[in-house]
């Protein structure tokens, strides 16, 4: 079997930091990059995150870690020693990318920026933050819920007002922020594709640069009809369950299979050849269709007699688009996403075992996307990166060790 | 101060099928770092988002005050702004004529990206293999809602569509019995943006190493499952099922967390507080009551034994107050809280996003200088630039036709003016 070609092949990449970092370091990673977590000894805080493994904390049993630094390596240095400023500096000085995830007032104490270190024209260095490294809101004190606040999504998710009628609808439930860590995964994106374009400048430049990605202005930007129709008309969408936020109510979509789960169901029977599609799949399911009766009822009442996955697939043969609204989970069962390698198994050795993972974002014909190794247990490579890339001897890493550096 | 550095991607050329969001978003971010972005449309199946509301009025005219823009397909607001920086042409693949432009574009072109249904391209006589013949080093970036194989391949989807098989419809709201509330917007299509701007860099970076082009098979339903966190894993492991939370935080331990009620109509206060010194610093912004002294509030694990009690009398505490200043004061103290904002908050009071100019003004050629969604990515050498470097609005249909087909491609006038008269070109 040929070796797989990775995109990012030795493109080394220093990443320091907790959420704001790690899902844009595992994509670094898993485009092939050489990703080197840098945490403090304790570990990096993340690693108290849940859920953990058999729902037993430890520092190498948390499911988020493992998920977010698939395929990094990791080491553990306290940077603000002088030994550990020392090691950190010389990985720096080598590194192609520079990644932290720290917000601001952490940078300032830490002094992790780019002019603390010796210059290097071909480094890229990029800094996520909550809100930005200037600005007013430059410290404020933030977390993936604030983020999601500020930056729009939660007003536009949620559920309908318990009563459409009243001439102002009062919204009786909270606006609600999507679960799971969506802030960092849209700044993480940004970052990936500003470093991308970072990379490809220095091969004709031959010089790096400074990022950064403001996690809020990110957010910002991801509201879809929320801006441009209030840019125009200033008019406000609001949030409804299930369905984009709209101006004004929209009809309902979940609909009731017979097993009790639903599917997204939209039908725009003004679309042109709604009407005859829906004809079609009760037609192909032997349903009777009452003329005096509204269309959309016998679709409801032919759903609740199918399984939602059923429902789905004989929907989407007659061309509607439907969809299961399923869990991530019940998607291994789903021979098309098998088929198109959207899991991979992940071995952990010290555990004997392994576990399944998610495979890769996009298929390439060319180009491999790395799922292993699993991520990195608390210090497992501070040796292999002191000693193998730094040069440092046994002898300096064991003293590191004593003094509580590594 | 030096001159600008040229953009990253300049000298890059892209064909763009693509449309709506999911796809045409992706051509868009390129667009910015400087590509030349070249998307094709044809009146045989015009873009949704061209025939969508609210229109945009000319520069300098209040909406609703521009009769040109009414069911104008060049004003449709969504369509302005995704497709920001872009030339446009517009070709009747259905006619031979039609295809041969494309297929002496081509070998111009770097990139062709496209968001068809899978085939469609093929079946016009440009899929890969074709494609690959007529530039041997292209790259070939396909979008679709399922995949190009796979049993259901041939399925369609849009953005609220994968959302639900993903898993992210079902992560989102508060718990059952309660429905998924989901999300209220295609956090899909911006995704499938994103990630077909990530792939195409992706492989542009390979290119400008090693010289090969690749085909990249981009599935907005697995670009969904990709970001439903460690639920497959946590069902792997653990073998749990996921579980809807609603506003708290089961994976980092918070007490209190969640969004309050403040004065006024449906206003909302985020509050999250992970250890004992922020909830202290609550406290003492609520003014020290009695109540928080308790000692079901002390520690993080009493609060959370407590939730439902501790959310009550914050929210009794908040819901008389402004939450902007409540906001301000928890700050003060170093509590993480956020005011749960609207998008008239995100555009009209937000000193941080004005800061970072979020919705930056481009020319469009019927409106003027209009303001469009902007980009979080600052870059100190070669900073994008939404619209391009000459920040261009969304093209009109047809608009760059004779510069395309005229000057880049040298075909005489007279040749074109048949073409049109014969329609290959609507």
């Amino acid at each position: 079997m040929p070796e797989p070609i990775y995109p990012l092949a030795g493109v080394r990449v220093v990443e320091l930091g907790e959420e704001l970092s790690e899902f844009a370091g595992k994509m670094l990673a898993g485009a092939g990059a050489d990703v080197v977590k840098i945490e403090p000894p304790p570990g990096e805080r993340t690693r108290r995150n849940g859920p953990f493994l058999a729902d037993q904390p430890g520092p190498d049993r948390s499911l988020y870690f493992w998920h977010y630094n698939q395929a990094k390596r990791g080491i553990t240095l306290d940077i603000q020693s002088g030994d550990g400023h020392a090691a950190l500096a010389a990985l720096i000085a080598e590194a192609d990318v520079v990644l932290t995830g720290y917000d601001p007032p952490t940078l300032d104490r830490l002094n992790l920026f780019p002019a603390a270190f010796a210059g290097n024209p071909r480094r890229i260095w990029t800094a996520i933050t909550p809100f930005g490294l200037e600005g007013p809101y430059r410290n404020l004190a933030h977390s993936d819920l604030i983020q999601l606040a500020m930056g729009g999504q939660m007003m536009v998710c949620g559920y309908d007002p318990m009563d459409w009628t009243l001439p102002q609808p009062v919204w009786d439930t909270p606006p609600i922020a999507p679960q799971m860590w969506h802030s960092y995964q849209v700044a993480g994106n940004f970052a990936y594709m500003a470093i991308l374009a970072a990379l490809i400048d220095r091969e004709s430049s031959g010089r790096g640069q400074e990022i950064e990605i403001p996690t809020h202005v990110a957010l910002d930007e991801c509201t879809e009809l929320a801006q441009p129709m209030y840019l125009v008309s200033k008019e406000i969408v609001h949030r409804q369950t299930s369905r984009h936020a709209t101006a004004n109510p929209s009809a309902a979509n979940l609909r009731l299979a017979g097993d009790g789960r639903f599917l997204h169901g939209s039908v725009m029977l003004s679309r042109e050849g709604e009407i005859e599609r829906v004809h079609r799949l009760l037609e192909s399911a032997g349903v009777e269709i009452d003329p005096h009766k509204p269309l959309e009822q016998t679709l409801d009442e032919y759903v609740a007699t199918q399984t939602a996955e059923d429902a789905f697939h004989a929907v989407q043969r007659a061309g509607i688009h439907w969809a299961p609204i399923r869990a991530a989970e019940d998607n291994l069962a789903d021979p098309h996403f098998r088929a198109r390698e959207v899991f991979a198994d992940v071995p952990h050795p010290e555990l004997g075992r392994s576990f399944t993972y998610l495979g890769r974002p996009w298929r390439s014909d060319v180009t491999a996307w790395r799922s292993r190794p699993r991520a990195p247990l608390l210090g497992e490579h501070t040796w292999e990166v002191l000693g193998g890339r730094l040069g440092y001897s046994r002898a300096q890493y064991l003293a590191l060790a004593e003094s509580g550096i590594v | 101060m030096s001159a600008k550095s040229a953009l990253p991607l300049k000298g890059i050329r892209i064909l763009d099928f693509t449309w709506l969001l999911a796809g045409a978003g992706a051509p868009r971010i390129l667009a910015y770092m400087g590509a030349e972005v070249i998307r094709v449309e044809s009146r045989n199946r015009l873009d949704f988002l061209r025939l969508g509301r609210p229109r945009v009025p000319r520069a300098g005219l209040a909406y609703g005050e521009d009769p040109s823009a009414a069911d104008s397909i060049e004003r449709a607001a969504s369509f302005f702004s995704h497709n920001a920086g872009k030339m446009g042409i517009s070709v009747r693949m259905q006619e031979e004529r039609g295809r041969d432009l494309i297929r002496q574009l081509v070998p111009i072109c770097d990139v062709v990206m496209e968001s068809f249904r899978p085939g469609t391209l093929e079946k016009w006589g440009f899929g890969y293999e074709e494609l690959k013949r007529l530039r041997p080093d292209v790259i070939y970036t396909q979008a679709s809602g399922w995949g190009n194989f796979g049993p259901n391949h041939t399925y369609a989807s849009f953005g609220p569509t994968a959302q639900a098989v993903s898993g992210l419809t079902w992560q989102s709201g508060l718990p059952e019995p309660m429905l998924p509330a989901g999300w209220g917007f295609s956090y899909l299509d911006h995704s499938g943006a994103y990630y077909g701007a990530m792939a195409t860099l992706t492989a542009i970076y390979h290119r400008k190493r090693t010289g090969q082009g690749q085909h990249l098979d981009l599935a907005q339903a697995e670009v969904g499952i990709w970001l439903s966190g460690a639920s497959v894993l946590d069902h792997s492991a653990n073998g749990r099922k996921t579980e809807r939370t609603g506003n708290t935080s089961p994976y980092r331990t918070a007490a209190p967390h969640n969004v309050y009620r403040c004065a006024g109509e449906d206003k909302w206060l985020a509050i999250a507080c992970f250890n004992d010194a922020q909830w202290q610093g609550l406290v003492r912004a609520m003014g020290s009551p009695a109540w928080a002294t308790a000692p079901r509030f002390t520690t993080l694990t009493r609060r959370l034994d407590n939730l439902e009690a501790l959310d009550t009398l914050i929210q009794a505490w908040t819901e008389s107050r402004d939450r902007y200043k409540t906001m301000q004061a928890l700050q003060a103290e170093g509590v993480p809280s956020g005011v749960a904002q609207r998008i008239d908050d995100r555009v009209d009071r937000d000193p941080q996003l004005d800061f970072y100019e979020h919705t930056p003004m481009v020319e469009h050629a019927e409106a003027g200088w209009r303001p469009v969604e902007g980009t979080p990515i600052r870059m100190s050498r070669t900073p994008p630039v939404v619209g391009g470097p000459d920040r261009r609005g969304a093209p009109l249909f047809g608009q760059h036709n004779a510069y395309v087909f005229g000057e880049i491609l040298g075909l005489p006038a007279a040749a074109l003016a048949e073409m049109e008269a014969d329609g290959v070109f609507r």
